[in-house]
């Protein structure tokens, strides 16, 4: 040990605990007949417990959630674009990876020389015949063409080849009791790139007298982040009216809080005004007074004095 | 990396959207937090937890078992956080007071002890102010190592795999990480 030299990163490798235990016994055995290495061991103690003040924020489940849902929605992006990917793109990225050996151009030219003088014949034969290669398969009646890849027509033979993706579409009937229409309704809710569709998606999932939370995540999703103001109300109205989990109080609080529109506000308002909780009080407390909308201070203010109603009923629900 | 977790990256790796999300929720509280620590802003940590996982998601083909998996998803983080604020400072769009941060204030305040009486939690929190300022005048590297060992109780050994670099060099961030912080600190105390 190179003591007193190094006297300060010992003592912090000490505090650290990054110490052997040799290494620990030795600078031990050091302090106590050093009164100086104690003094500073003492000076060092005094900003490590500083430190302390510092609290590490931790994410709420809500947070991590949301942050989730967003991490869902660019992955499918990222596969979507994976796919389209074009064959020859691949093949350019495959050979801008690997640098080709030198002989490799000269093997495809013989090779290809080779393919051609062997299949001439049957490609001439093929020009020739009037019947077309492919036969194209029955278009099934509930399929929609979605995109046209490639056309290719040959004027000559007056031949023509599609390719072609296509779409099956489903009619599914039932009600907010099936996890299948649940399941769906939130997708569309999330995802459907129509505020109308996305408005009626929330206005069927209110009726749900349960808490489904793929459904509930779905609804957080957009009260929180959907551009369209009315589809941020409807979700706040469809939440407020299934049973009140933690996670949907806190969206109610972060939507009074943050949400631009004040109409939008007052809804979330009026939904924690029937919540008897001091962390809900102090939110109300903090709109009577910081809002910048006189009306929902106002309302704040309502809520806040009819907390004070001993008969008042609490909603939440854990 | 027990058997479970090796055969979840396995499945992943092979494009199982399942396998990948339940990674995903295993270890993205760690990132949050950690690009968190780093930055300083909810907004910057809630961007990079997304650029972390898009690229997790794009390299774990590559990925081939010679380290922890949270080893090398922590390297991703800090690389991205280390970038992120060198792009920031270059930009000048660094703040070095915390409050200006609406976010992370309100984030912070969720976790404020209820035990702490008006006074207590004022001067509680102009100290974590100050913290934040001191931390800000840190280098990107040193910040990454003090953060790490400090605030995540990461081993300086650990740490080094983290960084891709020697536990010599990372001692000498953290030295003089501390001294820096702790002369800033004392100044404050003096004031």
């Amino acid at each position: 040990m190179d003591l007193p030299e190094k006297l300060e990163e010992y003592i912090q490798l000490y505090l650290y605990d990054e110490l052997s235990e040799a290494e620990k016994q030795a600078f031990e055995t050091y302090l106590e007949s050093h009164e100086e290495g104690r003094e500073q061991l003492e000076q060092w103690r005094w900003f490590h417990g500083l430190l302390e003040h510092k609290a590490q924020p931790e994410p709420s489940e809500d947070e991590l959630l949301l942050a989730r849902l967003d991490l869902r929605d660019r992955l499918r992006s990222e596969r979507r674009a994976e796919h389209s990917a074009g064959f020859w793109q691949k093949v350019s990225a495959g050979m801008a990876m690997r640098p080709l050996p030198r002989f490799v151009p000269a093997l495809v030219f013989v090779l290809t020389g080779v393919l051609l003088g062997q299949f001439t014949p049957f490609v001439f034969r093929m020009w020739q015949d009037p019947t077309p290669a492919l036969a194209p398969p029955a278009l099934a009646e509930e399929a929609f063409i979605s995109d046209v890849d490639l056309i290719e027509y040959e004027p000559r033979s007056g031949s023509v080849t599609v390719h072609y993706k296509v779409l099956r579409g489903v009619a599914l009937q039932g009600n907010i009791e099936s996890p299948r229409i649940r399941n769906v309704l939130s997708h569309a809710i999330r995802a459907e790139s129509n505020p109308g569709r996305r408005l009626t998606a929330i206005k069927a999932s209110g009726g749900a007298s349960f808490v489904d939370k793929e459904l509930e995540t779905a609804l957080i999703y957009a009260l929180e982040k959907d551009e369209i103001d009315g589809v941020r109300l409807r979700a706040v109205q469809a939440l407020s009216r299934q049973p009140i989990s933690e996670t949907a109080k806190r969206a109610f609080v972060r939507v009074l809080m943050k949400d631009p529109n004040p109409a939008v506000r007052i809804e979330a308002l009026e939904v924690l005004s029937q919540m008897r909780e001091a962390e809900v009080a102090s939110v109300l407390q903090n709109a009577s007074r910081i809002d910048e909308n006189e009306f929902v201070r106002l309302r704040a203010a309502r809520a806040l004095q009819r907390t004070e109603n001993p008969n008042w009923r609490d909603r939440v629900t854990e | 990396m027990d058997s479970e977790e090796k055969a979840i990256i396995r499945e992943a790796q092979r494009g199982n959207v399942l396998a990948f999300e339940s990674l995903v929720k295993k270890y993205d509280r760690q990132v949050l937090r950690l690009a968190y620590s780093l930055l300083s802003s909810r907004q910057d940590a809630e961007d990079v937890y997304q650029e972390v996982f898009v690229r997790v998601y794009r390299k774990l083909p590559d990925f081939r078992f010679k380290s922890e998996f949270s080893t090398w998803l922590h390297r991703v983080v800090v690389n991205y956080c280390i970038n992120h604020q060198r792009k920031a400072k270059r930009n000048l769009f660094f703040s070095l007071d915390k409050s200006l941060d609406p976010d992370s204030e309100g984030w912070k305040e969720t976790l404020a002890s209820n035990e702490q009486n008006p006074e207590e939690r004022a001067v509680n929190q102009e100290l974590a102010c100050e913290i934040e300022t001191a931390l800000a005048q840190l280098s990107a590297k040193q910040k990454a190592v003090f953060v790490l060992r400090h605030f995540h109780g990461h081993k300086l050994k650990e740490i080094a795999t983290i960084m891709q670099c020697s536990e010599g060099t990372v001692k000498n961030y953290l030295f003089r990480a501390t001294s820096k912080m702790r002369t800033l600190l004392q100044q404050h105390a003096l004031k």
